[in-house]
C-alpha cells in the first residue's frame, strides 16, 4: 500500500509548531465579553441566599446569573445515555447549582463583564450564604447506613450496582490447590491536558443561530444537548471545535459551563468567552480511576487460575450528567481481562461522594481492570513460585479461541496474546535479566524487572445513547479540479488522526495525498458523527472515509471505463491513472476523469453516471450486541486491542525513588495506519500510565477540600522523568473494519500500573514487598520498604 | 486569573527604591524575577497597590570575587550563578543548587535576592547559604544592615526584612580552611521544589551540614573535622546522629510526609557530606 502503514509526519505540524493554531482562547469576535464562574467553596452545602448587589456595581459588569435564573430558563443537562438503561440513578443537573452544592468547584454563579478583570473582581464580591452540610469523602463511608446522602431522594449513595456470576465459583474455590486474596486501590487521577477547558459563545438572534467554539471532543452530540438544555432547535446551534490542546476523554460533554456560556451569550446577544484556570480544572474538570478492589483467586499448583471473586468499589464523585461513572462499569465488565477464567463472581458498586465527578479519562476503567488482574497474576505467581510470564502463558485465552465470550457477555474479537508476550520478552531480554540484575547488584544498584499485560476494548457503543455509539460518518468530496475534501464526524483532540484519515482517503482513491484536505469539528459542514473517544477516530471514522472514498473510486472507474471503451470491472487505477488491467500505456488521468463529472454531465461518458463527485457514508461496526433478548448478550465494544509492557527500573531503597531504565511496550491494535502517529499516541499513553503509577494523585482533606489544585501538589512526570520508550507492534487484524484497524488511543496507560509495582518488588527480592495501592511515590515506596524490611527482619514467612 | 490593578514603578537607583518602600510600606511589593510574586498575584493571594520593579536598577548586580568573600548582587539571575566560574570554584554547592531551580525560563528570570526574600522553606539557595553562614546585606532609608542568613530567615516565608527594606547583596564568606561543598536534594520531578535538601561543607578543619525543607528554617549542624573526615563511615555516622539530635531540638511541623522527610533529611545530609568529602579527598 502506498500510504496506509507509512510513518507520515502530521499534516498540521507546521501550523502548530509555528504557534499558528487557533485554540478557543484565540477566537476573537467583535464585542467580546468575559465570564468568570463562581464555584462552591464547600463539599456539601445548602445555598441559603445570594447577594449580588455589590458585584453588580463593579464598572463593566454586564450581568450576574445564579441557579434560580438558570432553572427558570433552561432544562437540566442531558446525560450521555439513559441512566435507567444502565441500572443507574439519575440527577437533575443544571448549568448552575440550584439550592445545593455537592462538591468544591461546582458552578454556583457566573459574572459577565466587559473585561476579565472586572468579571473576576465582581466574582469575589458575590456574597453567598451557605449552610454547610455533612459531606461524604470516602467511598466506604458512603456505604454506611448513617452516611449523609449526596442525593436525599435516592435513599443511599449507590449510583449503580451490579452483580454477576458465571460458572461454579464456590466449587472452584473449594477444589483449589490454593487461594490468594487481598485488597487493591487505584488512585484518583485526572488528565491535565495542556489546554484547560474553555468556550466562546455567540448568539445571532436574527438568523437565529447560536455558535459555540468549544474545546470539546464531540461537537455533534453537544449541539443536540445544548439545544435541549437551552430550549431551542438543534438546527439553530452550531458547534465548532477549534484546535484542541489535549482532551484525553475529559472534554466529553456536557459540563455546566457549556450551556452556561451559551445561555449568557443568548441573554446578552453578545459573544461571551470563558477560559478555565488550572485550579478550576483540578476541582471541576473531571476525575477518574479512584477504585478499591477486594479480590480472591483460586489456583491450581501449576498456576492455572480456576476462579476469581472480585468486588469493585468505585468513588465516582458527585452525580452529574457527565459520562465518567461509566468507567466503573467498564472496569467490572472487562474482568477477567485476557485470561481464560471460567468461574467468576464480580460485584460492582459505584458510589457517589462529595468530590468532583468522574469524567472519561484515557483508559476509561480498562486501566483499573488490567491493574487488578495483573496484580492477581503476580500474586498467584508468588504463591506457586512460578515465573510471572509463565503464569500468564498458562492463563491466556488462546489465539484459536477467538471470538471469545467473556463471562460478562463481552465478545473479544481477535488476538494472539502468547505471541505478543513472547515478542515483549525477547525485546527486554527476559532470559538475560537475572544475570544483568546480579551484575548490577555487585555494583550496588538495585534493579528490577516489571511486567504487565493490558486489555483496552475500543469503539464503545452504548444502547440508547446519542453520544456513545458504534458508527461514524464521513463525506468525501472530489472537486472539479480534482482536489479532495474529506469531512468527518470524528474529531482530533490534537492526536493527529487527520493525517491518518488523509492517508486512508488517498489510498482508497489511488491518488496523491497532497490532494486531500481534512475538515473536522464543525457541525455546519461535517456529517453527523460522534467525535473522538474510545479510540474510534480511525476505527470508525477512518472506516467511513474508506467506504465513502471507495464509492467515489468505483464511480470514477465507471466513467474511466467509458473513456477507455472498456468494462469498468477491467479498469484499475494506479498513481492517478486509470487503465485496463495489463495495458497501462493506454490510460486516462485522474483529473480528466474528474472533469467528466463537472464539465460534461451530459457528455457521452457520463450516461448513467450522477454528476459531481461527493459521497457520504456512515460506517456501523459489527460485533456490537445491543439486543440481549435476541442475541443473548450485551456487548458494547467491537474491537479488543491489547498490549504488554516490561520495564527495568532502579530502586533507591534508602529514599524510595525509582528510576526507569528501560520501558518496552508491544502492542496489537490491528492494522496501524500511521506508525509514527500511533507511537506518538503511545508515548503519551505510557507517560500518563507512568504518571498514574508513580506521580499523580488527586487528594481531598477530611472536609472535602481538594488539596491538589496546582502542579506543585499534583505532580506529573515531565520529559525529564520519562524514559525512552521502545515500542513494537504485532498486527492481528480486526475482522470488523475494512482495513483491520482497531484503536490505539487509550493504550499504554493500563499496563504501566502493574509494571511499575512489579518492577520495584523485583528489585528487592530479599524482602516481601507488595504494593496494593497507587501511586508509587517515593514516600509510599519508602514506607512499604520499611514495612517489608521489618517483616523480613521479624522472619515472618512471606505470604506475598 | 487576572491580577488586580496596581501601580508600577521601575526606579533606577536603590535610593529611589527604598524611598518608595518607605512611602508605601506593605502596600508595595518588590518585583525582581517575578517567579514567585507573579504566581502569587495571579492566584489572588497578593494584591499590592504598587509594584516596584528592581529590574532597572543600576546596582546591585554582578558576582565579584573579593578577598574574604564572594559578593553576589541581589539581582543576579539563577542562570548567571549557574554559569559563574567564581561561584563554581568558591561555592560549588551554590552552583549545584542553582542548577536545580525550576526550568531554563525560571533560571533566566529568577534572582537570588528574590528567592531569599521569598524564603520558601523548600527553596534551594537558603540551605546552601545557611551552610556557608552567608551574610545578607539589606538597605532601607535608615541605612544598611548586615544579617547572617541563619538569623535572616525566621519562619516559613518569613524573614527579618521590614516592609521598607530590600536585599542588595549576598556575601559568601571565604575560609582559610580548605573546604569543599556539595548540595543534594530530593524532588518529585526536575524543577519542582525539594522534598528535602542538604548542603555540606567539608574542610580539613570543620564540617558543616545544613538541612533544608525539613523545618521552617534550615537546620545547621557543625563539628570539627578531625575524626570525621578520615572515613566515609565516620562522617556518615556523625551526620546521622547530629541530624537527629538537631532536628529533635525543633518541633516537627505537621505534614503527611513528616516521617519520610525526617528520614530523608538524614539521607540528604549524608549524601551531600560524602560528595563533599570525596571532592576534598581528590584535591588533597
Amino acid at each position: 500500500m502506498r500510504y496506509v502503514g507509512k510513518p507520515i509526519t502530521g499534516l498540521n505540524n507546521r501550523q502548530l509548531v509555528a504557534g499558528k493554531g487557533c485554540f478557543v482562547a484565540d477566537v476573537e469576535l467583535g464585542g467580546m465579553t468575559h465570564c468568570a464562574v463562581v464555584r462552591s467553596p464547600f463539599a456539601h452545602a445548602r445555598i441559603r441566599a445570594i447577594d449580588k448587589s455589590e458585584a453588580e456595581r463593579v464598572p463593566g459588569v454586564l450581568c450576574i446569573v445564579t441557579g434560580a435564573e438558570i432553572r427558570a430558563n433552561t432544562n437540566p443537562i442531558p446525560g450521555s445515555w439513559e441512566p435507567s438503561d444502565m441500572g443507574a440513578k439519575e440527577v437533575q443537573w443544571y448549568a448552575l447549582a440550584v439550592e445545593r452544592v455537592r462538591y468544591v468547584g461546582e458552578a454556583v454563579a457566573a459574572v459577565v463583564a466587559e473585561t476579565l478583570f472586572a468579571a473576576e473582581e465582581a466574582a469575589t464580591l458575590i456574597y453567598i450564604d451557605y449552610e454547610e452540610l455533612p459531606a461524604v469523602i470516602d467511598p466506604e463511608q458512603a456505604l454506611r447506613d448513617d452516611a449523609p446522602l449526596i442525593e436525599p431522594e435516592w435513599g443511599d449513595n449507590i449510583l449503580v450496582s451490579r452483580d454477576f456470576e458465571a460458572g461454579d465459583v464456590d466449587r472452584a474455590f473449594a477444589e483449589a490447590d490454593g487461594i490468594v486474596e487481598g485488597q487493591l486501590q487505584s488512585n484518583r487521577v485526572t488528565g491535565t491536558a495542556i489546554e484547560n477547558r474553555g468556550c466562546v459563545a455567540h448568539y445571532d438572534p436574527y438568523k437565529p443561530l447560536l455558535t459555540l467554539w468549544d474545546s470539546t471532543q464531540d461537537p455533534h452530540p453537544l449541539r443536540v444537548f445544548l439545544a435541549e438544555t437551552l430550549r431551542i432547535s438543534d438546527n439553530e446551534v452550531r458547534v465548532i471545535q477549534p484546535n484542541v490542546g489535549g482532551a484525553f476523554g475529559l472534554k466529553q460533554p456536557t459540563f455546566q459551563e457549556e450551556p452556561l456560556i451559551a445561555y449568557l451569550s443568548m441573554k446578552l446577544a453578545r459573544p461571551v468567552r470563558w477560559i478555565e484556570e488550572r485550579f478550576e480544572n483540578f476541582m471541576s474538570g473531571g476525575h477518574a480511576r479512584d477504585t478499591r478492589f477486594k479480590y480472591r483467586a483460586a489456583y491450581r499448583n501449576d498456576g492455572t487460575v480456576t476462579g476469581i471473586d472480585i468486588e469493585v468499589l468505585a468513588d465516582v464523585g458527585a452525580p452529574t450528567a457527565l459520562c465518567g461513572y461509566g468507567m466503573s462499569f467498564v472496569t467490572w465488565y472487562c474482568l477477567p481481562t485476557m485470561y481464560r477464567i471460567l468461574n467468576t463472581r464480580m460485584k460492582l458498586q459505584s458510589v457517589v461522594t462529595n468530590k468532583c465527578p468522574w469524567n472519561s479519562y484515557r483508559g476509561y476503567g480498562k486501566d483499573a481492570a488490567s491493574f487488578v488482574m495483573e496484580r492477581v497474576m503476580d500474586k498467584v505467581s508468588r504463591a506457586v513460585t512460578k515465573d510471572r510470564a509463565a503464569v500468564r502463558y498458562t492463563n491466556f485465552i488462546q489465539p484459536d479461541e477467538f471470538p471469545w465470550s467473556q463471562p460478562s457477555g463481552a465478545m473479544l474479537d481477535s488476538g494472539n496474546y502468547p505471541a505478543l508476550l513472547r515478542k515483549l520478552l525477547e525485546l527486554i531480554d527476559y532470559e538475560g535479566f537475572a544475570e544483568y540484575q546480579a551484575e548490577q547488584l555487585a555494583r550496588g544498584r538495585r534493579i528490577g524487572l516489571g511486567l504487565s499485560m493490558e486489555l483496552t476494548p475500543e469503539g464503545a457503543s452504548v444502547p440508547n445513547s446519542l453520544i456513545i455509539g458504534g458508527f461514524d460518518g464521513a463525506t468525501v468530496r472530489i472537486g472539479p479540479t480534482g482536489q479532495i475534501t474529506v469531512l468527518t464526524g470524528v474529531t482530533s483532540p490534537g492526536c493527529g488522526n487527520e493525517t491518518a484519515i488523509a492517508q486512508i482517503a488517498a489510498e482508497s482513491l489511488n491518488c496523491d495525498m497532497g490532494r486531500v484536505k481534512v475538515i473536522q469539528g464543525d457541525t455546519e459542514s461535517c456529517p453527523w458523527g460522534l467525535g473522538n473517544y474510545s479510540s474510534r477516530s480511525i476505527m470508525l471514522g477512518g472506516s467511513a472515509v474508506e467506504k465513502a472514498s471507495t464509492i467515489l473510486a468505483d464511480r470514477m472507474a465507471v466513467v474511466a471505463a467509458e473513456m477507455l471503451e472498456a468494462h469498468s470491472i477491467d479498469v484499475v487505477c494506479e498513481n492517478e491513472r486509470f487503465f485496463v488491467k495489463g495495458s497501462p500505456d493506454e490510460c486516462v488521468a485522474f483529473e480528466d476523469v474528474v472533469a467528466q463529472f463537472y464539465r460534461h454531465p451530459h457528455g457521452a461518458h457520463m450516461e448513467g453516471s450522477e454528476p459531481a463527485l461527493e459521497a457520504t457514508h456512515h460506517f456501523r461496526i459489527d460485533n456490537v450486541y445491543h439486543q440481549p433478548e435476541k442475541q443473548g448478550r450485551l456487548s458494547t465494544y467491537p474491537t479488543w486491542p491489547y498490549a504488554a509492557a516490561a520495564c527495568i527500573a532502579e530502586v533507591d531503597p534508602e529514599t524510595g525513588f525509582v528510576d526507569i531504565e528501560r520501558y518496552v511496550y508491544v502492542h496489537d491494535a490491528g492494522r496501524i495506519i500511521n506508525p509514527l502517529l500511533a507511537e506518538a499516541n503511545l508515548h503519551g499513553g505510557i507517560s500518563q500510565g507512568i504518571g498514574g503509577a508513580m506521580y499523580e494523585e488527586i487528594r481531598y482533606d477530611e472536609n472535602g477540600q481538594p488539596t491538589t489544585t496546582t502542579f506543585m501538589d499534583y505532580t506529573i512526570p515531565t520529559a525529564m522523568e520519562t524514559p525512552h520508550y521502545e515500542i513494537d507492534h504485532i498486527e492481528t487484524l480486526s475482522p470488523f473494519t475494512p482495513l483491520g484497524a482497531k484503536g490505539v488511543g487509550e493504550s499504554g496507560v493500563g499496563a504501566a500500573l502493574n509494571a511499575l509495582c512489579s518492577a520495584i518488588e523485583s528489585a528487592l527480592p530479599e524482602m516481601p514487598l507488595w504494593f496494593d495501592r497507587l501511586p508509587l511515590t517515593p514516600s509510599n515506596v519508602w514506607a512499604e520498604i520499611q514495612r517489608a524490611s521489618r517483616q523480613a527482619r521479624a522472619a515472618v514467612p512471606a505470604d506475598g | 486569573m487576572a491580577t488586580a490593578a496596581f501601580e508600577f514603578l521601575a526606579p533606577e537607583s536603590v535610593e529611589e527604591a527604598v524611598e518608595l518602600l518607605a512611602e508605601y510600606g506593605d502596600r508595595a511589593r518588590l518585583l525582581s524575577g517575578g517567579m514567585s510574586l507573579m504566581p502569587i498575584m495571579n492566584l489572588g493571594l497578593a494584591e499590592p497597590e504598587l509594584i516596584v520593579s528592581l529590574n532597572h536598577l543600576r546596582e546591585p548586580t554582578g558576582i565579584v570575587d573579593n578577598d574574604d568573600h564572594i559578593h553576589i548582587g541581589a539581582m543576579v539571575r539563577h542562570n548567571d550563578i549557574l554559569k559563574s566560574p567564581v561561584v563554581a570554584t568558591g561555592a560549588a554547592a551554590l552552583t549545584q543548587a542553582a542548577s536545580k531551580i525550576g526550568d531554563v525560563q525560571v533560571r533566566n528570570r529568577g534572582t537570588i535576592g528574590g528567592s531569599i526574600a521569598h524564603a520558601d522553606p523548600a527553596a534551594d539557595y537558603t540551605t546552601v547559604l545557611a551552610a556557608y553562614d552567608a551574610i545578607i546585606v539589606t538597605r532601607r532609608v535608615a541605612g544598611e544592615r548586615r544579617i547572617p542568613i541563619r538569623d535572616f530567615v525566621v519562619g516559613i516565608m518569613q524573614t527579618q526584612l521590614s516592609p521598607d527594606e530590600l536585599i542588595t547583596v549576598v556575601e559568601i564568606p571565604k575560609s582559610s580552611d580548605r573546604r569543599f561543598s556539595s548540595y543534594y536534594r530530593l524532588a518529585r520531578v526536575e524543577g519542582s521544589f525539594s522534598i528535602v535538601n542538604a548542603a555540606a561543607l567539608v574542610g580539613t578543619d570543620e564540617v558543616t551540614v545544613a538541612l533544608g525543607a525539613v523545618r521552617s528554617t534550615p537546620v545547621v549542624i557543625s563539628s570539627p573535622a578531625p575524626g570525621l573526615i578520615e572515613t566515609e563511615e565516620a562522617l556518615e555516622d556523625w551526620v546521622s546522629t547530629a541530624a537527629v539530635e538537631a532536628l529533635a531540638r525543633q518541633g516537627r511541623p505537621p505534614s503527611e510526609l513528616a516521617e519520610y522527610k525526617e528520614a530523608m533529611a538524614s539521607v540528604c545530609g549524608r549524601r551531600a557530606a560524602i560528595a563533599a568529602l570525596r571532592s576534598l579527598r581528590s584535591e588533597i
